[in-house]
This record gives structure tokens, sequence and C-alpha cells, in this order.
């Protein structure tokens, strides 16, 4: 019973998790991606395309970081150069999502038989034996793995190296990184497309991981819980696993309990609050649940600074020196 | 004012090549499809206007809009975020079916359904006053706690059909009110009644409470120097409490109006997002309450003309959430409209 718990609740909180990381980079980089539910969609929809046309999870699975660069290109223009107000644009950007998807999958996925070629648990010799967390988490499928990997990597990115701090930077001051030669928007952009590259692979795993094929609104509000998971989380790409564990051992918790067949004196719909209410809960007790000063306002990109197209290459060309100089 | 007739020159060439932006990419968007697009957005036209029932329809999801664009733009007037319309107006809706379902059988039908509604409005209200409280007494963004206080609503909304109004026969929906409870229908043949005068009626006073009381006034002195109204000895903190409920109350009485008026009972689903196009009705609308029932109108034939598209061209109804997003996406981006700026999110 608990082991089950464990093993269903770290494959629920794994979409979550993703999406998570790709809000907590993008919030600290200033700009508030309400949208974040709708990059998750684009990439459900995108993988559940390439696994039913293809087949094979991996391929489903890397299909989503185009598609997620592809959709971060254009809420990036949005939110960084066009600078239109990140709360309204994310909104409309979901209606857009849910739009687009639907009509879509309506015309083009319903009625086919669709593959379910999902990933497999894949367990971890000895680690995997031990009693109760092992199975919960070492035979587990691969981006699970993925995921406990990336979460100290991502940790380091944005503590340790020059687009972690830069990001930083222009999430909290960005008119003193600005004056500090940092090319505010070039750094944004760069962070709204990698923030949607993550948020889009969240999606993906919701199809490549649980059922294998896509459904209106599969999504069903994952994206709002991983803008709560990052306030509880404090931006911290570490803390993002265990605030996501939260909200999926609670949900698998429930579906156990209504399995098991002992009926639970708190119903499902009451425990699917509890995400909501532990964020608001966490934003009103806690100072340091704030979030960074920077965030949801757009910094034009003064003229006469280097450029527009200079700063949005600048990412680039510290990546790739030689091909972008 | 040569300056503002540039802006105004300006501002129209950007709705008008906004306008032909999105009819081109929404356009696209129907070939992709395999639909004609002229055929589709025929279907559209025809589904909003195109008889007196579409016409009363459109004028009845107006009427949410509308009220739900005044829960946002009142409380940005202020300075405030309100992204919880949606959440309030489930409240409104919850508190109306609760109060008609538990009133004594004996008392008349007027009287419930009035005071059904004013419960609504109450719990609209009360809901948005917690963001408000919340934001004046510990500095929490009201932008995530409305957000979130929306989740929330929802949930109980489902809580409460699926626990303890169990058995209502049609799944996913509360037991239906006494049928004597209702809104007076004001045009035969259409679904149009009562709620919609009372729409008119509340945007109309939220026009004159903003610009002719005292209220208002600080209301809007809040919005626009936080400083200069705590020198004018205004209350901050209290004025935000009020802006939040005031804009809670509206979109509460939204709810009260589907449930009393509308569906006569509480549908799970029985909105498709109106707490959400709202705030874009209220920016369209550039905040100003008389021209928020214009906007409503315009947008709710987008969403009305959307439920002839299965009929007519044979794709499904969420194409027109299409429609309306890159319409408003590139209004935005073309800087046609502007949402007013106000501020960070975090400390400052």
């Amino acid at each position: 019973m608990t082991e089950a718990i464990l093993v269903s609740g770290i494959l629920l909180m794994l979409p979550i998790v993703w999406a998570s990381f790709g809000e907590a980079i993008c919030e600290q980089a200033g700009v508030l991606n309400i949208g974040v539910e709708g990059v998750m969609l684009a990439g459900a929809f995108g993988s559940a395309v390439v696994l039913r046309e293809f087949g094979g999870p991996w391929l489903a699975l890397w299909a989503s970081i185009p598609l997620g660069a592809a959709v971060g290109c254009v809420l990036g223009w949005f939110y960084v150069i066009r600078g239109t107000d990140q709360i309204v644009t994310g909104i409309l950007f979901n209606f857009l999502m849910l739009g687009l998807t639907t009509v879509l999958y309506e015309k083009y996925l319903t009625g086919v038989a669709q593959s379910a070629g999902v990933f497999d648990p894949v367990a971890i010799p000895l680690l995997s034996d031990i009693p109760l967390i092992g199975p919960a988490l070492f035979d587990q499928n691969v981006i699970v793995y993925l995921a406990t990997l990336a979460a100290p990597l991502l940790f380091l990115l944005m503590r340790r190296t020059w687009f972690g701090l830069h990001a930083r930077a222009v999430g909290e001051r960005p008119e003193a990184a600005d004056v500090s030669g940092v090319g505010v928007s070039g750094v944004r952009f760069a962070a709204v497309v990698f923030a949607c590259v993550l948020s889009s692979i969240g999606g993906a795993t919701l199809v490549v991981t649980q059922s294998g094929q896509f459904t209106i609104g599969i999504t069903s509000g994952q994206g709002f819980i991983a803008l709560a998971v990052v306030v509880l989380a404090r931006w911290n790409p570490l803390l993002v696993l265990p605030a996501a564990a939260v909200f999926g051992m609670t949900q698998a918790f429930q579906f156990q309990a209504q399995s098991a067949g002992f009926a639970s004196s708190v119903p499902f719909e009451a425990w699917a609050l509890l995400p909501y209410v532990a964020t608001i809960a966490v934003v009103v007790a806690s100072k340091r649940a704030q979030y960074p000063a920077g965030c949801g306002i757009h910094y034009p990109s003064p003229a006469g600074h280097r450029g527009l197209t200079q700063q949005l290459l600048e990412p680039l060309r510290r990546v790739a020196p030689a091909r972008f100089s | 004012m040569a300056r503002s007739v540039t802006t105004n020159r300006r501002q129209s060439l950007g709705v008008l090549l906004a306008t032909l932006a999105s009819a081109a990419l929404t356009g696209l968007v129907f070939v992709a499809l395999g639909v004609n697009p002229i055929a589709a957005f025929a279907a559209m036209l025809e589904g909003a206007f195109g008889s007196d029932f579409r016409l009363g329809q459109t004028l009845v999801v107006t009427t949410p809009l509308a009220l739900t664009a005044l829960a946002a733009a009142i409380p940005f007037r202020a300075g405030l975020w309100n992204v919880g319309g949606e959440g309030q107006m489930y409240a409104g809706a919850i508190a109306a079916v609760s109060v008609a379902l538990g009133m004594p059988s004996g008392v008349s039908g007027p009287v419930v359904a009035t005071s059904a509604l004013v419960i609504g409005v109450v719990a609209g209200a009360g809901w948005g006053a917690i963001a408000g409280l919340f934001k004046a007494g510990f500095g929490a963004n009201e932008v995530i706690v409305t957000l979130m206080l929306s989740f929330v609503a929802i949930g109980i909304a489902q809580l409460l059909i699926n626990g303890v109004w169990t058995g209502a026969g049609i799944s996913g929906t509360s037991p239906t009110i006494p049928t004597d409870v209702g809104l007076m229908n004001l045009w035969p043949g259409t679904p149009v009644g009562l709620g919609e005068v009372l729409g008119v009626v509340a945007i109309t006073s939220a026009a004159i409470m903003m610009a002719r009381t005292r209220l208002g006034f600080g209301l809007r002195t809040i919005g626009m120097s936080p400083d200069a109204s705590r020198l004018a000895g205004f209350s901050i903190g209290r004025l935000q409490v009020y802006a939040l409920a005031i804009g809670g109350g509206f979109a509460g009485l939204a709810g009260a109006i589907n449930v009393v008026g509308i569906n006569g009972l509480l549908a799970r689903d029985f909105s498709p997002g109106y707490g959400f196009m709202g705030i874009a009705v209220a920016l369209i609308a550039g905040l100003r309450p008389l021209l928020i029932l214009p906007v409503a109108f315009l947008y709710a034939a987008l969403l009305v003309g959307g439920y002839n598209l299965p009929v007519e061209v044979g794709i499904s109804t969420s194409a027109s959430l299409v429609v309306q997003a890159v319409l408003v996406l590139s209004l935005l981006a073309l800087g046609a409209i502007r949402a007013p700026s106000l501020g960070a999110l975090g400390r400052s």
C-alpha cells in the first residue's frame, strides 16, 4: 500500500516537476509565465503525435524539445521583445493552446487507435532492492532519473554559471544588470526559451510515462500547480522535488484509497484543493516567499545601448563563440 | 492635443492591423483543419447573430463577460490585479444555488430569487475580499492569491456537486432549484431576461461610482499615486480590500445570474472561462466601465459564434478560443491595447 502510493506518487509528480523547473528559471529571470499550462499542452500534443506516427517514447520525448523551443520563441517575442503584459499574454496563450490542441485532436487524432509505447521502469541493481524506497525511487522510468539528475544541474546552472547569475540579476534588478553591461532582453529571452523547453518536456512526460496518448485538456491544471510549486520551492530547483512530491503523493494516496476500497473520510475533491490552499498559505505566511523583484515587469532595452539583435545573440555567442561572433 | 490625435490614429491603425493579422492567422488555422476560412467566419457570424434566439444567446453571454470584466477593471483602476474573477463568479454561483436549494418551500419565488442574487453578490465580494485582506495585511501578492483562490472555488463547486448534492439526476450538476425561482424572461423565444438588465444596471452604477463618488475617487487615487493618497488621508489597505471586494461582488453577481436566471442549477462547467476572458475584455475596453459593454458583446459574439462551427463546418467549438486568443494577442503585440503597468510582483 505505502509502496504503491510512493511509486505512483513519483510518477504523478513528474510532469509538475519539469514544468516547475522551467517556471522557476523563467521567474528568476523576471518573466512570469502564466502560459506554462499552454506550453505543457503543446508538448503533450506534439509528443503524442510523434508517438503515434513514428512510435517510440524516446523520439516522442526528444520531439518535445524543439517544439518547446519554438513555443518559447513565440512567448519570448511577446514577453521580452514586444513587452506585452505578461499576465494577460499568458492567460490568452493558455486559451490559444487549449483551442489549438482541441481542434487538431478532434480533427486528426480521435478514433484512431493510438500506440501506447510508454517508458517502462528500469530497475537499478541493488538500490532497487531496498525495501519501500527502492521500488519508488530506483525502479522507475528513465525520466524520473533524468529529473533527479536535472535538479542539481539546474541548481548549479542558476548559482554558478554566467547564465544563472545574469538571469537572476535581470530578474531582481534589471536596471542594475543593464548598466553593468548585461543585455537584459537577451538573457530574458534565452531564459524563456529554456523554460519552455523544460515545461514542454513536462507536457510530453504526461504522455510518454502515463497513458501513451493525448486527451483534450490532458494537463488539467498541472501548469497552474507548477506556478504554485515554484512559490513553495522558493525558486530553487532542488526544492522543487519535495514541493512537487507533496502534490504527487496526496494524489496517489487518494487513488490508492479509492481502489483499495476503504472510503477515505476526506473526499478526493478536497485533496485536490491542497496545492492551491498551501500556496496561498505560504505566500501569506512567509516573507521569504517573495517573487524576484523584477518579476512581471517588462524592461525595455534602452536605445543606444547594444542593439536587440546583438543582445539576443549574446547567449548563443557564449555557448558557441566561434559560430556567432 | 496634436499628440493625442497622433496616438489615437496610431492606435486605430494598430486595431486595424491586428484585426487583419488575426484574420489571416486564424484563416491559416482553418485551412490547416481542412475548412474554408470564409465559410468558417460566416458560420461564426451566423451563429452569433443569425436568428433572434442566437442574438439572444449572445446577449446572455455578454452579461457574465461584462460583469467579470468589471471585476478586473475596478481593482485595476486601484492598482491591483484581479485574476480571480472566475473564482469569485463560482463563489457567487455556489452561494446562490445553496440559498435557492436551502430555502423552506413556503417562501415565494421572487423572494428566493432576490435573496439568492444578493447572497451571490456577497459571496463573490467575500471571495475577493480575502485576497484584498491578504494583500493589505501581509503584502501577499494578489496575482497569485486571486489565481489560486479561483481554483479553490472551482474545486469547492466540484466537491459540493460530487459530495453533497449527489443524486442530482444529471452528472456534474447540483439539483435543480424550484421552478418558480427565476428571473423574468423579457424577450420570448430567447433566453434574454432580467439578468441582462441587472448586468446593464450594475455596469452603469459602477461607472457612476468610479466617476462620481468619494469611494470611486479614493480607488482611482490609490491606483494613480499611493503616496499622494496616503498624504491625502486615504487608508490604502482598506481601499485595496474594497477594490477587490467590489470587483468580486460583480463577478459573484454573474455567477448568481447564471444559476437563478439561466441554468436553474449549478453546473460544474457552466463557465468556459468567463472570468479569464473578462480580463481581456476589461483591457480592450481600456478599463472604462461604459466601453466594457460593447466590447463584451463582441467578445460574446466570437464565443457564441463558435458554437455554430461543429454544425456548419464540422470542427470543434474550441476553434473560437483560437480566434479570440489570436485576436487579443495581436492587439497586444501591435500595441493597440496596453495593460496599465502595475509594477512588480515582488517586493519593491
